[in-house]
């Protein structure tokens, strides 16, 4: 150690004395209170804040008018909201709209509140807001809903409240169908209660939908469990006509905010704000033709619906209503699948139809994106005919069951008939929800959806067929090799991150015994520990 | 482990008066409800994706569950776990004996039969429906009790001290005897029984000034006091700082108090009511960096102890847990991130970060401590303690990861007006993936419970005079 290091070493050690003195002081000074002034300190501070959060906002929300929304509540609702309190909807359903909410109502005030309590604001929302959701659903949705959720809202995961009594369901819809809205009578739920829709005005009042006994005959000679149609022939090719002129309707006019679906999740359906009807729910609860054709023939105030009788006449508006009558169990299928099938190849023969697009990744990835905005929720993310709204998925709807792509990929295959992929996706399959999307999407839009789709098939018909059509080397080994699957990727990483921690958990005692070492010679070296007391002085 | 040779010659024997036996009183009541109530949250957790598992009964729909889930680990595990921990340290620190222990045990007894009561009164559809606050009102009357006794032999223990000098541990409990009473009484409108609520939103702000603080008045205090005692004990290093620990506590009782408003940031409360809450969740970090500066201080340059003593490690664990939540909640109660983040997962994240990984993995690390110490047991297996923290480690990972994904991915499609409904199939992943981190826990929980009961169940290693006197350990 050189002369000028121990110069240093001994001045060092005598500032550290001086300080550790002084710190001892100061130690001592910050410990001599007593407990008494620190007590009443601490709970005085306390006190102070509790009188500005909670004495101050007591007193400025003592006198708030009820707002017109705010409503005292009957017994009945009052024992509904008593059971909602009790099995803690609160905790995913909120009570509060804000500013800047999307198609729940408008944003709650402080009078909403008034004769709440305790109040139900809650802090989640697994589940859509609940403060102004009365008159939104027929009450005899609520009441399926409520017994079993999915019945009438696939995916939803709301535990089923099938154990309450009806009487309780009553006292609990009763509250639900009053919440946000003007004192509703919610009529008699036995019945449907359907009375908080507003009557149909008079040149409405009695109107019938010309097509209604023809919808009877057919779906009386249609068996929807074996996808047969023994019925008169006459009224099946009447209703193929029909069914597929309100279809190519529904498609011009309606998909855009209804979906092709009729669940209300179209693509526009996101920027209007108030959410487009839910058609299958809405018929479910069928009000009568009168009511339907009123409503699509005047709009609906307030809403993005329009008045479609200035565009459409009565024909062509009750053809339409015909149609969507399929969202709510499925078509009655007079057009035999083998005779559309027909029909493509026959298509395809005569124009020797081909893609028209190379088949690029980006072509992929757009027919991938057309797919899920419009496809997927029949045919389903996977392809295999099992979207949300298909009767192959609890709760589901459209039937017959969508197309699977992973089977029928192969029946296409096997034909190897580019056409029948074409006319299908362009003009619809007959007597059936697969709409015309000639009348939504461009050719160039169809062609690469045909592509994703035929993404679905399996890897030897993909091969054989499919590949060979299209020029990009994208397409052609699309399905060749799997090297590049995420999944694999994933595995691998996942197992390598794993086999690390196993190896760090073995050794890391031993790999921290040199660290703690060489952490010591430092400290011991350059880093006198009582040093620290400087810095206690610093603040 | 080096802690064991922690014998120093200069000191007298220290007169603890019972202590222990009201800390095992409160520990047995602690690990028993930890594994139970955990097990609620799993149940939870896959009636998320499948929404028929056990909802053929009122008494298992989610909505009960839930309140049943938190009011259980809240007042049974946590509150359990940081009183008994209160009871080991302020006799330690203040140098005296414990007073009238029997009525410590008493207190332990009451708290928690009558929190059962209310966990079964709430299963049963006997709820206040207020968030945090559904316990009834009689139980309410019995955690009042609870209280005050608890307080009255902390302060009695207190005033009776030999060491002079008040460590910074027990100024955070001598606040937390006189604040919570008070934040209880308020909070849970007990005047005006059986409803125990107000009307409209008065009641809304009522709640949350109770919701934050049961957090911020009694978690909080306890959690510091306790990392406060036991960081320097387990490192045998002095507190770096007595005035940070005195800015931190004046800060904790000032702005903590005043958050509970931030729950409630796009209701229709008034605005100024709004910025006091915004303002107080921020220079809430007053408190919380004082305190993080100053542990971390005391921990420079020994941080490498977490990973040779495993208690430590969970402690330490608990306390950048803290400073992570404390951090995060002070952004997210900034008006715009409030709401994004409002209404998703990510708050439920959040709150599962500070009471389970703040809280309740400290109390696992104090209790795998404390445990032999109060009993004159041998710890079970430091093997299993060992297992119990990789388990705790890997459950927690996934279990956040889980939640704070289904939270921005619902946040995100909200954003871009998705309805709740839509956006409800993306998240079953994470809602899978959630389930599966937090069985994990509960498999963490069990371990630990096991532990620890075969610990309490075996024969004394040392008489039992030596457990009832201690080497005084005085850590500054």
């Amino acid at each position: 150690m050189s002369d000028l290091e121990k110069k240093l070493e001994e001045e060092l050690e005598k500032v550290e004395k001086g300080i550790e003195k002084e710190a001892r002081t100061i130690r001592t000074r910050v410990h001599q209170h007593n407990l008494f002034p620190i007590v009443a300190a601490g709970v005085s501070v306390m006190l102070l804040m509790t009188s500005m959060v909670v004495v101050a906002p007591y007193m400025f929300l003592l006198d708030v008018p009820p707002s017109s929304i705010a409503h005292q509540y009957t017994p009945l609702e009052a024992r509904g909201r008593d059971l909602y309190l009790s099995l803690g909807c609160f905790y995913c359903h909120s009570q509060q709209v804000r500013p800047y909410d999307w198609g729940f109502g408008n944003a709650s005030a402080e009078g909403d509140y008034v004769f709440d309590s305790p109040h139900a604001l809650g802090t989640e929302r697994t589940g859509p807001d609940l403060a102004q959701i009365g008159g939104m659903r027929p009450t005899i949705w609520h009441i399926l809903h409520d017994k079993d959720p999915r019945s009438v809202s696939p995916g939803s995961i709301m535990p089923n409240f099938g154990f309450l009594s009806d009487d309780d369901i009553n006292a609990l819809v009763a509250y639900i169908q009053n919440q946000g809205q003007e004192n509703l009578d919610v009529g008699n739920s036995t019945t449907g209660g359907a009375s908080y829709h507003p009557s149909v005005p008079d040149p409405y009042t009695n109107v019938t939908n010309q097509f209604t006994p023809l919808m009877q005959v057919v779906l009386a000679g249609y068996d929807p469990v074996n996808d047969v149609y023994n019925g008169s022939s006459l009224a099946g090719t009447q209703w193929t006509e029909i069914f597929d002129i309100g279809k190519a309707n529904f498609t011009q006019r309606c998909l855009a905010c209804h979906g092709c679906s009729g669940n209300s999740q179209g693509p526009y359906a996101r920027h209007v704000v108030t959410q487009p009807a839910n058609l299958h729910e809405r018929l479910s609860s069928f009000p009568g033709d009168s009511y339907d054709i009123w409503r699509v023939s005047e709009g609906v105030p307030g809403t993005a619906m329009p008045a479609w009788h200035l565009s459409l006449n009565d024909t062509e508006i009750q053809r339409i209503i015909i149609y969507i009558m399929s969202f709510v169990f499925g078509s009655a299928r007079t057009f035999p699948g083998s005779m559309s099938d027909a029909e493509g190849d026959a298509f395809g023969n005569r124009t020797n139809a081909t893609p028209q697009i190379s088949g690029t990744q980006s072509d992929f990835d757009q027919g991938g994106q057309i797919f899920r905005l419009y496809c997927a929720q029949c045919h389903g993310e996977t392809g295999q005919g099992d979207g949300p709204a298909s009767i192959a998925t609890d709760g589901g709807y459209i039937s017959p069951q969508p197309a699977n792509f992973t089977e029928s990929g192969r029946d296409f295959a096997e034909n190897g008939n580019y056409g029948r992929y074409l006319w299908k996706a362009r003009e619809g399959v007959e007597t059936t929800n697969m709409p015309p999307w000639k009348w939504a999407l461009s050719d160039d839009e169809i062609y690469k959806v045909i592509f994703y789709v035929q993404g679905f098939a399996p890897a030897e018909n993909y091969n054989a067929v499919w590949g060979p059509q299209y020029t990009d080397p994208f397409a052609r080994n699309l399905k060749k090799t799997v090297t590049t699957g995420s999944m694999e990727t994933d595995l691998v990483i996942l197992t390598t991150w794993l086999a690390g921690l196993l190896m760090w958990n073995l050794r890391y005692r031993q790999i921290l015994n040199l660290a703690r070492i060489a952490k010591l010679k430092t400290l011991v070296q350059n880093y006198p520990q009582r040093r620290q007391f400087a810095w206690t002085l610093t603040c | 482990m080096s802690e064991d040779k922690s014998a120093q010659k200069d000191t007298t024997p220290l007169d603890l008066g019972g202590a222990n036996e009201v800390t095992k009183t409160w520990f047995v009541f602690a690990f028993l409800w930890f594994p139970v109530f955990t097990t609620f949250g799993l149940i939870m957790a896959i009636k998320f994706f499948i929404p028929t598992f056990l909802a053929d009964s009122a008494w298992l729909t989610f909505g009960r569950i839930r309140p049943a889930h938190v009011n259980g680990l809240l007042f049974g595990f946590l509150s359990s776990g940081l009183i008994g921990t209160m009871y080991y340290v302020v006799p330690r620190v203040a140098n005296a004996p414990l007073y009238k222990p029997n009525i410590g045990k008493f207190a332990a007894g009451l708290w928690n039969v009558a929190v059962l009561a209310g966990v079964i009164m709430i299963l049963a559809g006997d709820t206040q429906a207020r968030e945090y606050a559904e316990m009834p009102w009689v139980v309410d009357v019995a955690v009042m009790v609870t209280l005050i006794l608890m307080g009255y032999t902390i302060i009695g223990t207190i005033v009776r001290r030999r060491e002079h000098n008040l460590y910074s541990s027990l100024w955070f409990y001598a606040g937390i005897v006189f604040w919570f009473p008070i934040v209880y009484f308020i909070g849970n409108v007990m005047w005006n029984p059986p409803s125990g609520a107000l009307s409209g939103l008065t009641d809304s702000i009522i709640n949350w000034f109770y919701g934050h603080n049961v957090l911020g008045l009694w978690f909080t205090p306890f959690g510091l006091a306790l990392w406060y005692y036991f960081i320097p004990r387990l490192t045998k290093r002095a507190l770096y700082s007595a005035v940070l620990s005195v800015i931190s506590f004046f800060a904790l009782a000032f702005f903590y108090t005043g958050v509970g408003g931030h729950h409630l940031l796009q209701a229709p409360i008034p605005e100024w009511l709004k910025t006091i809450a915004v303002l107080s969740s921020l220079l809430m970090m007053f408190s919380v960096l004082t305190f993080g500066t100053n542990i971390g201080m005391t921990m420079r340059g020994v941080w490498h102890m977490m990973f040779s003593n495993v208690p430590l490690r969970f402690i330490l664990f608990g306390f950048l847990c803290y400073i992570a939540v404390s951090i995060q909640g002070t952004f997210q109660a900034f008006r715009d991130m409030n709401l994004y983040l409002h209404y998703s997962q990510w708050p439920v994240m959040h709150s599962h970060l500070s009471l389970y990984a703040a809280f309740g993995v400290t109390i696992m690390g104090v209790m795998f401590w404390t445990v032999p110490r109060v009993t004159g047991k041998k710890l079970f297996s430091k093997k299993l303690m060992d297992v119990t923290w990789w388990v705790t480690l890997l459950g927690f990972t996934i279990f956040m990861a889980g939640m704070m994904l289904a939270g921005l991915e619902a946040n995100a499609a909200w954003f871009t007006h998705m309805t709740v409904a839509q956006a409800l199939p993306f998240l079953t992943p994470y809602f899978i993936v959630r389930a599966i981190g937090g069985g994990i826990v509960v498999v963490s929980a069990f371990l630990f419970a096991i532990n620890i009961i075969i610990t309490f169940l075996s024969k004394p290693l040392v008489p039992h005079e030596t457990s009832k006197t201690e080497t005084g350990v005085q850590p500054i």
